[in-house]
């Protein structure tokens, strides 16, 4: 009597066992997929900001010189078009900034130069920012945009 | 002998030094610029710049910027009284994600005299006048921007400000073709075309508008509107196919003289707005509020 009684307490310790272990690995819920939408900020005249350009006004003004247009497909991917007024006839290097870079923008004898990047939106966080400048830069030839912030 | 040696050679340098000194460029009183400029030149006839960015601290205050020939010639923050004048030629200023013409020029005269300014779609405001006493501008084309094409945001000063439109296209903005947003302002807009924008003309308070000869037609929310404080005064003007034709909005006063209000959808009038019994208000969806007739004891007296 006192075996049986101790199987069962050890098959059923078993059982618990093996439930915990196999609702340890089930994963857990994937996160909520990020939000859809569109978003605009300005791209600033300014030197430096850090990786998520937390130190760049989000306002018009006179160091405004561009516009970046973010939208984010349910395909996976945010599309960002890049209107820039510049130097003219130069080749500014566009990044995500602090992850990669997306591709080149060259203006034009007028300085006005557009361009149109993708990259996966999983790529990145809800916040992040944008830079832009010619390789080898000085300083005062460099942008940084406005916060990208996705609510 | 010796003690004395030392400070002549000082002395003889220094004399050396302002001799040799290359005085600075004085600033012109009339500048130029070409389409093959160079910003480096000093925007003389001869040698003229590239930019009206690149001639504008090369010119005195008061002074003139003349387009040499056809050209693009790049945005611009004016920050002084100036005169830009490409009356006889092409004088474009086109941008990407910016603003185009910047005026910020506290208690200054800035002419603007045959300017085209593009927005390419992308642009941000046309003209954007932040300070001034008075700006004049006259044959301006302004087109495609994603704001206002001409928007006057001058903040309340003790005497009035003013802003003259003449001759001039504002068209294809998302925003208002002409936005008068400033504190005590009053502007003169005569023989304007603004079409196809958000608003033809858009007025917010302590903003006295007279619009005259004017066309204001296909804009997507108001042909002209006067939000609460602001007076417009509308006369021998057009307005056509806009989607109300004309609004008086909240407080906001506008007063019709001689004017056709013409196929708009859904209203031709909106709000409260007073006439002197000589306008044509037709072809519209729906005619909307029916003016107020002035009699002989008050402002809108009929003559």
């Amino acid at each position: 009597m006192r075996r049986k009684t101790a199987s069962r307490i050890l098959a059923t310790a078993a059982v618990l066992v093996v439930s915990a272990a196999a609702f340890a690995a089930v994963p857990p819920p994937p996160p909520p997929p990020p939000p859809l939408g569109q978003i605009d900020v300005y791209l600033v005249r300014q030197d430096s900001s850090d990786c998520q350009n937390s130190t760049v006004p989000s306002g018009n003004g006179p160091l405004v010189s561009g516009v970046v247009w973010l939208s984010r497909g349910n395909d996976g991917n945010t599309t960002v078009k890049v209107s820039l007024t510049a130097s003219p006839n130069t080749t500014y290097q566009f990044f995500l900034k602090c992850v990669r870079q997306l591709g080149d923008i060259t203006t034009s004898d007028e300085g006005v130069g557009e361009a149109v990047f993708t990259f996966a939106t999983n790529s990145v966080g809800n916040v992040y920012g944008f830079d832009s400048y010619p390789q080898g830069a000085p300083a005062g030839n460099k942008f940084q945009s406005a916060q990208v912030k996705w609510q | 002998m010796r003690r004395t040696s030392l400070p002549l050679s000082v002395l003889v340098a220094v004399f050396v030094c302002l001799i040799c000194a290359t005085p600075g460029h004085a600033q012109a009183t009339r500048t130029w610029v070409s389409g093959v400029g160079d910003d480096a030149n000093p925007c003389s006839r001869t040698a003229p710049c590239k930019t009206f960015a690149g001639a504008m601290p090369k010119t005195a205050t008061g002074g003139v910027i003349n387009c040499l020939d056809p050209g693009g010639f790049g945005g611009v923050t004016i920050t002084k009284a100036i005169t830009i004048d490409c009356h006889q030629t092409i004088g474009s200023v086109l941008v990407g994600g910016t603003n185009g013409i910047t005026i910020n020029a506290p208690g200054a005269i800035v002419n603007l005299r045959g300017v085209d300014v593009q927005g390419v779609g992308t642009g941000l405001i046309g003209i954007s006048i932040l300070a001034a006493a008075t700006v004049n501008l006259e044959d301006i084309v302004v087109n495609q921007f994603t704001q206002q094409g001409i928007s006057d945001t001058r903040p309340s000063a003790t005497a009035a400000t003013e802003l003259s439109v003449r001759n001039s296209t504002i068209e294809n903005n998302t925003g208002a073709g002409i936005y008068l947003a400033g504190g005590l302002n009053v502007a003169s807009i005569e023989n304007v075309y603004s079409g196809n924008n958000g608003y033809g003309v858009q007025a917010e308070t302590n903003n006295y508008v007279l619009v005259s000869r004017s066309v204001v037609f296909g804009n997507t929310t108001a042909g002209i509107q006067a939000d609460t404080g602001a007076s417009v005064f509308v006369n021998n003007t057009e307005s056509m196919h806009n989607s109300t034709g004309v609004v008086a909005a909240g407080t906001g006063s506008v007063s019709l003289a001689n004017s056709d209000i013409l196929v708009n959808n859904p209203s031709g009038i909106s709000g409260a707005t007073t006439s002197y019994g000589n306008n044509r208000v037709q072809y519209n969806a729906s005619p909307g509020t029916t003016p107020t007739l002035g009699t002989i004891t008050n402002d809108h007296s009929q003559e």
